[in-house]
């Protein structure tokens, strides 16, 4: 397909589907309802299933059925329905099912509003419900990269047996932006799917049990683990993070998604204005590029963390910079958008953050 | 002696040994002499929890709780111990939670 | 000498956790002749349940997924939805179904899914020691009712059949009992057409089978059997609710 305009929440699905995603199992909740309503649509056309499930908790348990059944499903909620997707999650985590999870985040806590907000990153990155798991989490930052990640999503979840959340915010989901959607295989190298419950006169009479219930202490801790020798895989082979201008950087902003835009936006503006600014893009968000931070705390003086919440990734960065360097932080809560000017003011009072 | 696949560690059961008239098992029903038309109700007597289910729906009664020894399980084990009045209907082995009767006529 | 019963191939050799008398044991037999007897034991995906039940996956000759708890009618339809031609199933209890999963069986129901579950009903939460279900009966002491479940404060007992019957895309709701050789004979008919209503793809069918829990209603297993013709049959009334066959 040629560059096409398309809305952020359209382009998930679409890359869903190009990604070889025949199921979907969803809930409205703005502002991510263009990708059922878009499923609704073009699923039937290519044979697949769309399935308008009662409630977020129903939605994720039937995500956690066909992806036991073998099939690459996809569902997409914002904050509040993630929420209450957590415990299926642990459930699809524990039961080593792959799927592909887009949280398209909104203000909150509670009802919250409908804006943008980055202040799901603990319950993306943490696990979000409950027990030992990592869920693998992508962060884009323009559509052309929402569809990147999407369809990479489908691959990561098939090859470490895992599920994989594209945590994007409501103004990737409402943008639109041009994206090119190119044919798209599977990965020649996944394993085989050969656990799942296809029927027995599939497997030659061997019977397939998806379950994540160990009642013994000792099997259970084998199990985690097992996840958790998968996870340091992954912490070895996938993470990705973007670094602009950091070579010669005073200050470094660290953000992801949309903030990143706007970090983008300021430190163009601090560079005017005679401050060597940089700009530290992780695309992981878990496993988190550590690894970048080495790369950069040689030269830089200060981190300014910003991100549309009360500070979460923030966290993260610290245990990365290990207190060899001061932190700042700027954020907004509540859906509000900062400016980028309001972000060259916060670097303007980090050590570094002022024209010598 | 354990007929058929062993409750406590079903992967070292020895494979269940096919019926004979001669089946040693202390609580099977067998046919005496020659009069072959006896039903026959076999026991995988360890998988027994004497929860007396058979008893109850046994339309001739000839089933009873044997109180004079306890199974692998530590439960006393139903038993066949009037064969003669035995109508083969299979009432016992229908009810049974545990699949442990097997009838035969 | 030919066989008048014998253990179903529908089970596995392993010996089944569940208490002395527990009916869960009859059901699953049921279930399991059911099956065999339709030949689609090759194709079927059983939808295990969060209660005594849960280890089912360890009894059933068929592959099996464990669902979150009231949640398995959910994850039957997305068995389903992927694997249209195979004959996929719930078990599930009464807490499992008609409490925390209510919102799932009520919109599996909606949908019309293709797909058979069964409903054992034993009027009191099993597995977590004997608490008071949403189908306990009025009167009936359980370790969260203990002077009796009282209608004003706990409301009274909620009959799914006659709920379900009202939905218009349900093919079978059908109520038995196990607790005599001729219901027992009655229950495995209707659970035989439950599941081959899903086979000739008739929609949503669902058996609701009285059942006993002779350690937490504190009965011998007999005894159990008798408290369920005595107690629950007035209360929960055996019968077809629906058939689009007509049966009703």
């Amino acid at each position: 397909m040629a560059r096409t305009l398309m809305k952020g929440n359209e382009a998930i699905a679409a890359a869903a589907i190009n990604a070889g995603c025949r199921h979907f199992f969803g809930y409205p909740i703005t502002p991510q309802n263009e990708i059922p309503e878009y499923m609704a649509r073009e699923l039937p056309k290519v044979g697949g299933v769309y399935l308008q499930a009662e409630s977020e908790v129903a939605a994720i348990n039937m995500i956690y059925g066909a992806a036991g059944a073998g099939a690459r499903v996809l569902t997409t909620s914002s904050s509040p329905g993630i929420s209450l997707m957590q415990e299926g999650i642990s459930y699809i985590a524990g039961a080593e099912l792959p799927c592909v999870l887009v949280n398209v985040m909104r203000g909150g806590p509670g009802l919250g509003g409908i804006q943008p907000s980055q202040a799901d990153y603990f319950q993306a990155t943490r696990g979000g419900g409950h027990g030992d798991y990592r869920v693998l989490v992508l962060a884009p930052a323009n559509l052309q990269e929402a569809v990147d990640l999407t369809e990479l999503a489908f691959d990561l979840a098939d090859r470490y047996r895992n599920p994989v959340m594209l945590l994007a915010d409501a103004m990737i989901g409402q943008l639109m932006e041009p994206v090119e959607l190119t044919p798209c295989t599977p990965a020649p190298d996944l394993p085989p799917k050969d656990w799942a419950t296809t029927g027995t006169m599939h497997s030659g009479g061997r019977r397939r049990v998806i379950n994540s219930l160990y009642l013994d202490a000792n099997d259970l801790e084998r199990h985690v683990l097992g996840l958790y020798a998968k996870y340091a895989a992954a912490e070895k082979r996938e993470v990705r993070y973007e670094l602009v201008q950091c070579d010669d950087a005073d200050v470094v902003l660290v953000a992801y998604g949309t903030t990143s835009r706007i970090a983008r936006s300021a430190m163009e503006k601090c560079r005017r204005l005679g401050l060597r600014v940089g700009l530290l893009r992780p695309i992981t968000l878990y496993p988190f590029p550590t690894v970048a931070f080495e790369q950069v705390i040689p030269q830089a003086k200060s981190f300014l963390v910003v991100e549309m919440s009360m500070g979460q990734m923030i966290d993260d960065v610290k245990i990365a910079v290990a207190g060899r360097r001061p932190i700042g932080f700027y954020g907004r809560s509540g859906g509000v958008v900062p400016t980028p000017g309001e972000v060259v003011k916060a670097v303007q009072l980090l050590p570094g953050g002022k024209v010598a | 002696m354990i007929v058929g696949p062993d409750p406590l560690n079903p992967q070292n059961s020895p494979p269940l040994p096919p019926p004979t008239a001669g089946a040693e098992s202390a609580s099977a029903g067998k046919p005496e002499g020659k009069r072959a038309s006896l039903p026959e109700v076999i026991f995988l007597e360890d998988f027994c929890k004497g929860c007396e289910l058979c008893l109850f729906v046994c339309p001739t009664k000839v089933l009873k709780i044997d109180t004079t020894r306890v199974n692998r399980r530590g439960y006393y084990p139903a038993i066949v111990y009037n064969l003669a009045e035995c109508s083969g209907c299979g009432s016992c082995a229908k009810i049974c939670p545990d699949s442990v009767i097997t009838v035969r006529r | 000498m030919k066989v008048v019963y014998e253990k179903s191939r529908g089970l596995t050799d392993t010996p089944m956790h569940y208490c002395p008398g527990c009916t869960h044991g009859i059901i699953h037999k049921l279930v399991a002749e059911a099956l065999v007897e339709l030949d689609v034991l090759g194709r079927t995906v059983m939808v295990c349940p969060v209660g005594c039940a849960v280890f089912a996956y360890d009894y059933f000759n068929c592959d099996s997924q464990e669902a979150a708890h009231g949640r398995a009618p959910a994850v039957a339809t997305g068995i389903k939805r992927v694997q249209p031609d195979n004959i996929v199933f719930a078990y599930q209890g009464d807490g499992d179904l008609a409490s925390i999963g209510m919102a799932e069986i009520v919109h599996a129901a909606m949908r019309g899914e293709n797909i058979t579950v069964i409903f054992v009903n034993n009027a009191i939460y099993g597995m977590t020691g004997g608490q008071m279900a949403p189908t306990t009966l009025l009167g009936q002491p359980t370790t969260t009712s203990p002077t009796g479940r009282a209608r004003v404060g706990q409301g009274a007992p909620l009959r799914v059949c006659e709920m379900l019957a009202t939905i218009d895309a349900t093919a079978y709701i059908t109520r038995v009992s196990v607790h005599s050789i001729p219901r027992l004979n009655g229950a495995k008919r209707a659970i035989k057409k439950a599941f081959q209503m899903q086979v000739e793809k008739k929609g949503f069918a669902l058996v609701e089978v009285l059942s006993t829990c002779p350690t937490n209603w504190g009965l011998s297993p007999v005894d159990a059997l008798r408290w369920v013709e005595q107690n629950m049959i007035p209360v929960y009334p055996l019968g077809v609710f629906k058939d689009v066959d007509g049966g009703a």
